[in-house]
């Protein structure tokens, strides 16, 4: 992540630890405490992404988000929240939200939103690595601690989505998309039998590598969390 | 709450239709009486006679009406009978139209003597949601920072474990006191059943316990799927935190005439008898829970929740385990 980012919070604590974890990523991060703040910044410099608390004293993160539109800048917006209703409602009004999360969330979420709308992230790495498990997508390769385990191509794809999302959800509508994208007359695609076949190649025995989000999704997890 | 105040709506409502029935009863009661004693009567007697002026001119009187004594006791009771007819007629008028105008007006009384009622209770939901959501900023920047220290020290772990309980908290708290609810779509309680089991594995396996499951295929309802899973889990993660390590949780699920009825059967520590009746109230947690971790508030959302789906629980505990039964429409 080499992206100029822009937040606006004015939990002093927050902004610090938001600002210091996406800098570690590699992004040039700045940083403020207000809208107005956040709209002198705007002005001054670009950027490729913005993250902007909605409850700021003063003038409020929409304020921002409109401002941001209505200088013509179309860069992405991720709305931060405590109050998950007041969004929905929002969104409708179409202000120019790309998308929002709420309050408290795992900061390897937001990295993974800031991925997934950043363009520049898109690109396919050669292979992905996590602690025990190493995919290549390009040569069809896969293997746990550098023994190799043979996948479907279906498979394949499932499992390249949940590790490129390592400890964050991947929601079962992703997965489809994903792995089944080109065959669009196939109604409701056995996601649950691919899931436990992996699980069983895994060895994952307590669904603890493969977690299920009942109705929403699975999470991969590697190094399985406490 | 919203049980609780309409319950509340109805006892207001009876006693203020009583009420105003007897007081309007007994006032029509009393005229009638007073009508028939002061008005009524002395207007009948004069119609016989004009009163005499001494005893003497009375006696004489007497004397001179004994022949007309017969004729007389037949016209007092023809009065009589008479009179009695237009008093029950009138009670029967009066309490008629005494518990309509009692229903009319504990109709008014009661809105009007609920609405300080509701109006607090709305205002202590407002309280606690917006204390809940403010709590939702400190807790948000909490998790941020302790997810980047890269100190390694029991006294983090424990402060990495507690804010994680605090949110739990404070998301169940929000979840009790939720307005809107999303809209109930059709969905697969079968599949979600597997699913949950399958949430719930690691901390079953962690303490050695095997969930059995048997499930009726494809059973559907309309129903917020999110509301399911919450109601379900919690009660299969209190069966699991409640059980001996090494035993087995039961869960069944399946259609019986119009109803789905979820069975989750445990071998724990069960509930004791005393706290049978406090149980599910928010914060409440048995007496022999121990050093068990919990909130107190699982079993309050599980009942919100069944309450939202005109459902019903039954819970039926011994030192041998635990049955719940949750039985839902189809």
């Amino acid at each position: 992540m080499s992206s100029k980012i822009l937040i606006v919070e004015d939990n002093q604590d927050m902004r610090e630890s938001l600002k210091s974890f996406l800098s570690e990523e590699g992004a040039r991060v700045k940083a403020v405490g207000s809208a107005e703040d956040g709209i002198d910044a705007v002005d001054e410099k670009s950027f490729d992404i913005a993250i902007i608390d909605i409850n700021l004293p003063g003038k409020s993160g929409f304020n921002l988000i409109e401002y941001i539109r209505s200088e013509g800048y179309t860069y992405p917006l991720i709305a931060m929240t405590a109050r998950d209703g007041i969004v929905d409602k929002v969104k409708g009004f179409d202000l120019g939200l790309t998308d929002y999360i709420v309050k408290p969330f795992d900061l390897l979420e937001l990295r993974a939103r800031i991925n997934a709308h950043l363009k520049s992230s898109s690109k396919p790495s050669k292979s992905i690595v996590t602690k025990n498990y190493t995919l290549k997508p390009e040569s069809f390769e896969f293997s746990s601690k550098g023994t190799k385990i043979d996948l479907t191509i279906l498979e394949m794809r499932m499992m390249e989505l949940l590790m490129r999302n390592n400890h964050v959800l991947v929601l079962v509508d992703d997965l489809i998309e994903f792995a089944w994208g080109d065959q669009p007359d196939l109604v409701s695609p056995p996601v649950r039998i691919h899931i436990a076949n992996l699980r069983k190649k895994l060895g994952d025995k307590d669904y603890q590598i493969i977690r299920t989000i009942p109705g929403v999704g699975y999470i991969f997890n590697d190094p399985v969390d406490e | 709450m919203e049980k609780v105040l309409a319950q509340t709506k109805t006892k207001f409502t009876t006693t203020i239709v009583l009420v105003v029935a007897l007081v309007v009863g007994s006032t029509w009661g009393m005229l009638q009486y007073y009508n028939y004693t002061e008005i009524g009567a002395p207007a009948q007697l004069s119609e016989i006679h004009s009163p005499a002026d001494s005893n003497a001119e009375f006696e004489e009187y007497l004397a001179q009406q004994s022949d007309y004594e017969a004729h007389f006791l037949t016209l007092a009771s023809s009065i009589k009978n008479q009179e009695s007819k237009r008093v029950t007629r009138a009670v029967a008028i009066s309490s008629v139209l005494a518990v309509v105008i009692g229903v009319i007006a504990a109709f008014f009384v009661s809105k009007r003597l609920i609405r300080p009622v509701r109006e607090a209770y709305e205002s202590q939901e407002r309280f606690i949601q917006d204390a809940a959501h403010e709590l939702r900023n400190p807790l948000a920047a909490m998790t941020a920072t302790l997810q980047q220290t890269k100190q390694q020290s029991p006294l983090i772990t424990t402060i990495k474990r507690q804010t994680k309980r605090l949110i739990h908290i404070n998301e169940d708290l929000l979840f009790l006191e939720r307005r809107n609810k999303k809209n109930p779509t059709m969905v697969n309680l079968s599949e979600l059943l597997e699913d949950v089991l399958e949430e719930l594995q690691p901390i079953a396996s962690r303490r050695k316990i095997v969930l059995e499951l048997s499930t009726g295929n494809g059973i559907m309802k309309k129903m917020v799927a999110s509301d399911y899973v919450r109601m379900v889990k919690n009660v299969i993660d209190n069966a699991i935190k409640y059980s001996h390590t090494k035993s087995t949780v039961t869960i069944t699920q399946k259609v019986v005439k119009n109803s789905i009825l979820i069975t989750v059967r445990d071998n724990g520590i069960g509930i004791p008898e005393k706290d049978m009746n406090s149980i599910g109230g928010r914060f409440f947690r048995a007496s022999n829970t121990g050093t068990r971790d919990g909130t107190g508030l699982g079993l309050a959302i599980v009942q919100k929740i069944l309450d939202e789906y005109d459902s019903d629980k039954k819970i039926i505990s011994n030192a041998d385990g635990t049955v719940v039964t949750l039985g839902l429409p189809l």
